[in-house]
C-alpha cells in the first residue's frame, strides 16, 4: 500500500480507492485532536509523499479558517488536491466512516440500556468529565482567540447579549461586526493586537 | 467544483430535508438545523458542541441536557471529530436513518464551503478582514461556551464525588495525559463509587 516515490504536486496512480482506504484507516484511528493532525501529516507527507509539506501547510491555514471539523477538512483538502472533488468525498467519506459507525452503533446500545444500574453509574461520573472537557475546550479557546481588550470586551458583551436571550445568531453576527470595527480602528492607530494564526 | 457536483449537492441537501418530512417530520426540521449549525461551527469543530446545545436541546429540547452530555461522552471514545455527536442526536430522533441524515447533514455545508474556498485561497489568506471577524465570533463563542459549561455542570456535578472527578479530569486534561486514559479511569471509578 505504501507508495514510495519522490514528493510531487500530485503524484499520479493514486487511485479512489487508495485515497477511501488510506483515511478509512486514519479516521479509524483519529484519536487524540490536535496531535492527530501531526499523525496525519507525518503519514501523508512523509511515509505515503501524497503531497509536499508547504501544500499541506496551505490547507492547514485555509481550513482554520473556514468552519468544520479541522481533520475532516484536512482530509477533504488532501483528497481534493489529489483527485478533484470526487477524492475530496472519497477522502472525507474514509475518514468520517469509522466514527459514525462507531458512534451510530454506541447510541443503538446507549438508548437502549439507559435504565441499567450499571450505565447510569457509568455517565454519571462520565457526565463529570464532558464537564471537564468543556471548561478546558474553553480555557484554550479563550487562550488562542481573545487578543487584546477588543476580544475581552466582546466575551462580555456577548455573555451580556446571551443573557439577555439574544438569539446566537445575532450574538455571533454582532461579535464579527464589533471585531471589524474595534480590530480595523486600533490597526489604524497604531500597530494594535497581533492577530496570529491559532 | 464543476457545475455537475454543485448540482448533486443540491439534490442532497433537498433531499435530507425533503426527504424525511413524510415520515420523521423532526428529523427535516433536525438535518435543515445541522446544516446550519455546520455552516457556523468555527474554529475547529468544538464550537458546535455550544450550537446544539443552544438550538438543539434548550431552544427545541429534542434530547435532555443529560442526553446530550452522554452523547458528548460516547464521542470521547469514537475515534474522530467530536462533531460526530450529531450521529447521536440524529439516532436519538429516528433511529439509523436519522443518524445517517443527521451525519450528512452536519458535514456537508464545511465539504463545500472548503470547495467553494479553495479556488480563492489567496485573496482570503491576504483578508485581515475576514480573521479580524473570525476572531470576534470566535470571542463570542466563549460566552456560549460559558453557558454551556454552567448548564453542564448543573446537570452533571450534583455532589462533591462528581465535582472531584470533574476537577481531576480538568487537571488531567491540561497536563495532556491521553483523554482516552482519562476517560477509561473514570469509566472504573464512576462503575466502582457510583
Amino acid at each position: 500500500m505504501i507508495v514510495e516515490q519522490p514528493a510531487a504536486a500530485s503524484p499520479p496512480g493514486v487511485s479512489l480507492v487508495d485515497l477511501f482506504l488510506a483515511f478509512l484507516r486514519l479516521g479509524a484511528t483519529a484519536y487524540g485532536g490536535p496531535a492527530m493532525m501531526a499523525h496525519l501529516k507525518a503519514h501523508l507527507v512523509d511515509q505515503r509523499r501524497w503531497m509536499a509539506a508547504e501544500e499541506f501547510a496551505e490547507g492547514m491555514a485555509l481550513c482554520q479558517v473556514i468552519p468544520g471539523a479541522t481533520m475532516v477538512q484536512m482530509s477533504t483538502y488532501v483528497g481534493f488536491r489529489l483527485h478533484g472533488v470526487s477524492g475530496a468525498v472519497a477522502a472525507a467519506c474514509g475518514f468520517i466512516l469509522p466514527s459514525f459507525v462507531a458512534m451510530t452503533a454506541l447510541s443503538a446500545l446507549y438508548f437502549r440500556s439507559t435504565a441499567l444500574p450499571v450505565i447510569r453509574a457509568l455517565f454519571h461520573g462520565l457526565g463529570a468529565v464532558v464537564v471537564a472537557i468543556v471548561l478546558v475546550a474553553c480555557v484554550r479557546l479563550w487562550r488562542s482567540s481573545v487578543r487584546g481588550w477588543q476580544g475581552l470586551l466582546i466575551v462580555v458583551l456577548a455573555g451580556a447579549a446571551l443573557a439577555w436571550h439574544a438569539h446566537f445568531l445575532l450574538v455571533l453576527a454582532g461579535a464579527a461586526a464589533l471585531a471589524l470595527l474595534l480590530y480595523g480602528l486600533s490597526q489604524r492607530r497604531g500597530p494594535g493586537p497581533e492577530i496570529t494564526d491559532r | 467544483m464543476t457545475v455537475r457536483a454543485w448540482v448533486i449537492a443540491a439534490v442532497l441537501a433537498v433531499a435530507l430535508l425533503a426527504g424525511p418530512r413524510v415520515w420523521a417530520p423532526a428529523l427535516a426540521e433536525l438535518n435543515l438545523t445541522l446544516m446550519k449549525l455546520g455552516t457556523l461551527a468555527f474554529g475547529g469543530g468544538f464550537t458546535l458542541v455550544p450550537l446544539i446545545q443552544h438550538e438543539v436541546v434548550e431552544h427545541r429540547g429534542w434530547l435532555t441536557t443529560r442526553e446530550f452530555i452522554d452523547g458528548i461522552a460516547l464521542g470521547q471514545v469514537t475515534p474522530g471529530p467530536i462533531v460526530i455527536t450529531a450521529t447521536f442526536v440524529g439516532y436519538r430522533i429516528a433511529g439509523l436513518a436519522g443518524a445517517v441524515g443527521s451525519t450528512v447533514a452536519v458535514f456537508l455545508p464545511s465539504f463545500l464551503i472548503l470547495m467553494a474556498a479553495l479556488p480563492h485561497y489567496d485573496r482570503i489568506k491576504r483578508l485581515r478582514a475576514v480573521r479580524w471577524m473570525i476572531q470576534g465570533i470566535l470571542a463570542a463563542f466563549i460566552a456560549l461556551l460559558l453557558s454551556v459549561l454552567v448548564e453542564f455542570g448543573r446537570a452533571s456535578l450534583v455532589d462533591w464525588k462528581t465535582v472531584g472527578l470533574a476537577t481531576a479530569a480538568a487537571l488531567a486534561l491540561w497536563w495532556k495525559i491521553d483523554l482516552l486514559l482519562i476517560v477509561a479511569g473514570a469509566a472504573i471509578f464512576s462503575i466502582l463509587v457510583f
